[in-house]
């Protein structure tokens, strides 16, 4: 979760500075780090985890979008560069769910999440759903088509059933 | 004796692997001194770092794996010597042989010489370019 809030505020970050909308944006972390030597775009898609790069040093790029793909490892502390791919997802299929300016929705609900009471060290997928819900509730209310879309989300990752 | 190397996480993500095939006299005089001063038996189940690197240390049928933080000592030396032999094996090679499948992996560390869990910074390499305002170029002559 550490890892995909890292990404995930970056790119909103980057989208509010170049003025995109979510349908506009790349959801790409770390475009042109590469030299046009690997056969990659970025480092991670928040779009489309693991398609970010596929190169003959590098291998592919490892991230599942959903919990179907999700990687028990030791390798890379958990894997917590790869499952991130997960909740990066979920952001993204809200982020476009709600359409326009994902720094004004979807952000601000992801924000209210982590600055809440429900998270914590030991969080885990389906915690931060529920905290993101729970935002989600708080601030646009229980029928709201923003907690709709962030219950939406998480399903369609396969965190909540 | 296969000697190999894989190196996970970093803030990037992005996996490396170096490896060499060591045979005598190399192997007694050299490696294994270093392989057996290295306690593989005797890893330490330490915190997860994330954003900090993961090794996964193995030297014929032994191997290892441990965090950043713990490969100092003999598992560095162990760990460097394997990534320098991957280079020099691949630097030998690459004028005889189109990079396979298996020399890919030995290919690696041409294409990353800086190391993505520190700060990206100086002067760039193959995999991560240089960065326009970290020039170190001394400029245009200054007038005298």
């Amino acid at each position: 979760m550490n890892e995909s809030v890292s990404d995930v505020f970056a790119a909103l970050v980057e989208q509010f500075h170049l003025g995109q909308t979510a349908e506009e944006a790349g959801w790409l972390i770390g475009e042109g780090l590469f030299t046009d030597q690997v056969e990659g775009t970025a480092l991670r898609s928040l779009k489309a985890p693991g398609t970010a790069y596929n190169d003959d040093v590098l291998g592919r790029d490892p991230q599942p979008a959903t919990m179907d793909g999700y990687v028990d490892t030791r390798d890379d502390n958990g894997g917590v560069h790869l499952n991130s791919g997960i909740p990066n997802h979920a952001f993204y299929l809200l982020a476009v769910q709600l359409g326009g300016y994902a720094w004004e929705r979807a952000g601000r609900i992801w924000y209210d999440a982590i600055t809440g009471s429900h998270v914590h060290t030991d969080t885990d997928f389906a915690g931060f759903a529920a905290a993101t819900a729970s935002a989600a509730e708080s601030r646009y209310g229980k029928e709201s088509e923003e907690l709709k879309a962030v219950t939406a989300a998480w399903t369609e990752v396969g965190v909540l059933e | 004796m296969r000697i190999a190397v894989r190196r996970t996480g970093g803030f990037a993500g992005l996996t490396m692997r170096w490896a060499v095939d060591v045979t005598q006299p190399e192997l007694g005089d050299i490696w294994m001194p270093l392989i057996e001063s290295c306690p593989w038996e005797d890893v330490p189940d330490l915190a997860n770092q994330p954003d900090r690197y993961m090794y996964s240390i193995s030297a014929g049928e032994r191997n290892a794996t441990l965090p950043e933080r713990e490969v100092t000592g003999p598992w560095r030396d162990l760990v460097d010597r394997t990534r320098d032999a991957a280079r020099h094996d691949r630097e030998a090679a690459a004028p005889l042989d189109q990079p396979g499948e298996e020399q890919a992996e030995v290919l690696a560390p041409e294409r990353l010489a800086t190391e993505p869990s520190r700060p990206i910074t100086g002067r760039g390499n193959r995999l991560f370019p240089r960065r326009p305002e970290e020039s170190d170029d001394v400029g245009p002559p200054q007038p005298s």
